[in-house]
């Protein structure tokens, strides 16, 4: 494997990830937005309306038999929220040439349409189609409101919402349903355009590629792009203390989610990573942890029970599906496994077995062409680049001392519970 | 046996014990995957033991219950921690029709290939242990009846197979059925159904095909093979439902409509190395079928699109397992009646008409392409072959059906399968 990094023009950085493990190239582009409340939804809305046609393919379904024809490539297009990030992506993917029946330059294409997705959408009047938007407004109001189908999904969103309040992260990853009437095909592209000028952008491409002529491709396509990027505008997210507080919601559901939230207080992004990292990976990351073998295994309390540390908030999430009527004694449990970190009751083998899960793990990223670009993005996002083996370096370093030190500053800010009505 | 596509090779060994290993060598691959399976699933609540006379049955959920205790070891360590302390990633599953034991690392696994075997012949079940799960499957249960989507599929097919067939039964069983459970029922099972007989175990990664072919034979129980078991799965009633419906707390009405398919008869032997060409071709033909009918390429997709009567593309299958077999098509709409009756007057006009030519030649181009993916890595190729075998056909086989498959087989497909005496709908609706 052989990763090379270039910028294309300011602000807009191309990462070639040359390999040939796979049967397939995937082209993936980022564009990293602000989040904020003014902005959250028509972000959320504008991958949806570019992917619905281009100059040269104006229709969903000419896109669709285009698609079809090259070997089911798969174009898609969406925004989620990394930390105070707002991030709009586009993929595209397609089997490698060898792969087709009279060995054809799928790759090349691809990267055309993903551009012109990007770059040169289907305009009536000089702005956005209007009935596109129409539609893809309804779409994504629909998207909003199925928020409550997965109940445990719900919950994890809903105890981030209540817990960052007064931070961008506290917002909706989808946007608001309120906001929709007043968007319109004129002011959505006036947002588009801002973002096409100022956000900071990463196109990964990954596969058996001739980086060259993927070069010149890209280059040919963003010359025109006209562009005002300011790197110092990157937004850092702080937040004050806050109180514990208990929100209690109710739905009609015959199992309770418990979510907990914790955030690391008076610790830098960076600097406490890797013994969060590990730390969460004794709570509750592996089948060896401690709300696996205690709340689930020793007390029968729950099924899923596990802790996930979102590394660009310095936030740890605890979440378990427990019986409703349990609700004081799955709390208290699962409190006590917090004490027992903060006051380092976990052995030497715990930290190195968490240590190994997580070096299988970052290890694995290799063998999938979508994970290592995932992850390549958020370290982006973290301001930290760094290849595997220098993560898993990291993970190594970490003694039992620091993770009892990143527990202690590990606060509990939330407790949410959704049960029955 | 051998097979070569897309510079993947498959070998394939039966042993003398009755099991089958299936090894595919991935070379430059940095993670292994290894999963060991048993053709016993949630289907099988009746069956007889070979060489006994009586029918035994069990409670609903025991196939899955075992699958939650087999990791339980004697020496008092999980087997899910013993994987996890070497960097296995280790999991289970239960489906209809068998269950699944397996891991996927990167370092130690022959190691950890050594504790999958070992701790799937070695079940350690204690009235203690056994009690003790009753409590995190319950929750694993109420974690299935908040879930909509399944709670939509689960009506399907009782609507399609009555409350006289295993096919009904969820998968975990009932918070009652399982409290009955005894480690005496459990070990029953395990008798009958854990033997190498009555196994699989296919082993993906970059390893040498000769050493982990002995490796494997030399840990695996040496006993001789059995005959198969006989298996009751009740009764398929002659009518179908025509629908069930219900209220849950969601956001727009789910609904999955699908067609039982009689045809299907029982898997005699699995037909694994001849291949059961057939039920690929008809799996292939009804794929291509519901691209054709409703895709994202199609003109029906694109008008009820554009006038907002759905949000997002179909979701469309075709299931055939041992002795059954339905297709099925679900969305979301707020008006699901209305979906629903256009999707029967699209097949209608598309039985009328044919199928096109060109865009044949399209959608058989594009599920190939699709098809492809799935060679990517080693998980995705072990999880289906895995699955692929317990309906008795050969993943392999599919590259070269995705390019052969022709039309007129296609439309005879089209214009058997769609009997709408065979039809059913299932809709969940907001409160």
């Amino acid at each position: 494997m052989d990763e090379r990094i270039l910028e294309l023009f300011e602000g807009i950085t191309l990462h070639f990830i040359n390999t040939k493990r796979f049967k397939t190239d995937f082209v993936a582009a980022f564009l990293f937005a602000d989040l904020n409340r003014e902005d959250v939804t028509k972000n959320a809305l504008i991958p949806a309306v570019l992917t619905r046609g281009t100059e040269k393919m104006p229709t969903m379904k000419d896109i669709s038999v285009y698609l079809e024809e090259s070997y089911g490539s798969v174009l898609d297009a969406s925004s989620d929220k990394i930390g105070d990030k707002q991030a709009l992506q586009f993929y595209i993917t397609a089997i490698n040439g060898k792969y087709t029946f009279e060995n054809e330059d799928l790759l090349s294409k691809n990267i055309d349409l993903l551009c012109d997705v990007m770059l040169h959408p289907k305009l009536e009047n000089g702005v956005f189609d209007a009935e596109y938007v129409k539609q893809e407004k309804e779409t994504l109001r629909e998207l909003i409101k199925s928020r409550i189908n997965n109940k445990g999904a719900y919950a994890n969103s809903r105890c981030i919402e209540e817990m960052c309040k007064d931070e961008p992260y506290g917002l909706y990853k989808f946007g608001y349903e309120e906001d929709l009437d007043a968007i319109s095909s004129e002011n959505l592209y006036a947002q588009y355009e801002k973002l096409l000028k100022t956000s900071e952008m990463h196109i990964y491409i990954s596969g058996d590629i001739d980086e060259e002529k993927v070069l010149q491709q890209f280059k040919r396509h963003f010359e025109n792009v006209e562009r005002h990027y300011d790197a110092a505008a990157q937004s850092a997210g702080a937040s004050n203390s806050h109180e514990l507080k208990t929100v209690i919601e109710e739905q009609d559901v015959t199992q309770g989610k418990l979510v907990l939230g914790l955030r690391a207080r008076e610790s830098t992004l960076l600097d406490d990573m890797y013994p969060l990292i590990v730390y969460n990976a004794i709570l509750g990351g592996t089948p060896s942890s401690k709300l696996f073998q205690n709340v689930r295994e020793k007390a029968s309390l729950a099924y899923t029970t596990r802790s996930s540390y979102l590394k660009h908030k310095n936030i740890v999430l605890v979440s378990s599906g427990i019986e409703i009527a349990n609700y004081e004694k799955a709390l208290e449990l699962i409190q006590k496994q917090l004490e027992d970190m903060r006051e380092g009751n976990f052995t030497e083998e715990d930290v190195s077995d968490a240590k190994i899960a997580l070096e299988n793990a970052y290890r694995s990223y290799l063998d999938e062409q979508t994970a290592i670009i995932n992850l390549y993005m958020g370290q982006q996002l973290l301001g930290n680049v760094e290849p595997i083996p220098e993560m898993i370096q990291n993970i190594e370093r970490v003694t039992k001392e620091e993770i009892v030190r990143v527990a202690e500053k590990l606060e509990l800010e939330i407790i949410y519970f959704l049960k029955n009505k | 046996m051998v097979k070569e596509k897309l510079n993947e090779k498959m070998y394939l060994k039966h042993l003398e014990n009755g099991l089958d290993v299936i090894l595919i060598p991935k070379e430059g691959a940095i993670k292994n995957y290894a999963v060991y399976g048993t053709h016993f699933g949630s289907l099988n609540n009746k069956f007889t033991v070979p060489g006994e006379s009586v029918v035994t049955e069990v409670p609903d959920g025991v196939a899955h219950f075992l699958e939650h205790k087999l990791f339980e070891e004697e020496d008092g360590v999980n087997a899910l921690d013993k994987l996890s302390k070497i960097g296995a990633n280790a999991n289970a599953y239960t489906s209809f029709n068998h269950t699944a034991y397996l891991f996927e690392g990167t370092e130690n696994f022959e190691k950890a290939l050594d504790i999958l075997i070992s701790f799937v012949q070695n079940p350690y079940l204690t009235d203690e242990n056994v009690e003790k799960e009753k409590g995190i499957i319950g929750q694993e249960i109420k974690m299935y009846d908040d879930d909509p989507e399944w709670q939509l599929f689960f009506n399907f097919l009782k609507c399609l197979y009555g409350d006289k067939h295993a096919l009904t039964i969820d998968i975990a069983g009932t918070v009652e059925s399982i409290s009955e459970i005894t480690p005496d029922i459990l070990y029953r099972c395990y008798h009958t159904f854990y033997d190498p007989s009555n196994m699989v175990m296919c082993v993906v990664g970059d390893f040498d095909v000769e050493h982990v072919f002995d490796f494997i034979e030399k840990r695996v129980k040496d006993t001789k093979e059995k005959p198969a078991i006989k298996r009751y799965y009740g009764e398929i009633p002659t009518e179908v439902k025509k629908s069930i419906e219900r209220k849950m707390d969601i956001s727009m009405p789910m609904f999955m409509l699908g067609f039982r398919d009689d045809s299907k008869k029982e898997l005699v032997d699995s037909g694994y190395e001849k291949g059961n060409m057939d039920l690929i071709h008809k799996h292939i033909a009804l794929e291509i079928i519901f691209e054709m009918l409703l895709g994202k390429s199609s003109k029906f997709y694109e008008e009820l699109y554009n006038e907002g009567l759905v949000k997002k593309e179909f979701g469309t299958d075709y299931t055939f397992e041992e002795n059954y077999a339905y297709s099925s098509i679900s969305n979301e709409s707020a008006s699901p009646e209305q979906v629903i009756e256009m999707i029967k007057q699209r097949i209608e006009e598309l039985k009328r008409s044919g199928l096109d030519e060109n865009e044949f030649q399209r959608i058989k181009r594009m599920l190939y392409g699709e098809y492809v993916y799935l060679f990517n890595d080693v998980t995705k190729i072990g999880s289906v072959v895995i699955s692929d075998y317990f309906k008795g056909v050969n993943s392999f086989d599919y590259v070269d059906a995705y390019k052969d498959i022709e039309k007129f087989f296609v439309e005879q497909v089209l214009q058997e399968h769609f009997d709408f005496g065979k039809m059913a709908v299932s809709i969940i609706r907001p409160q």
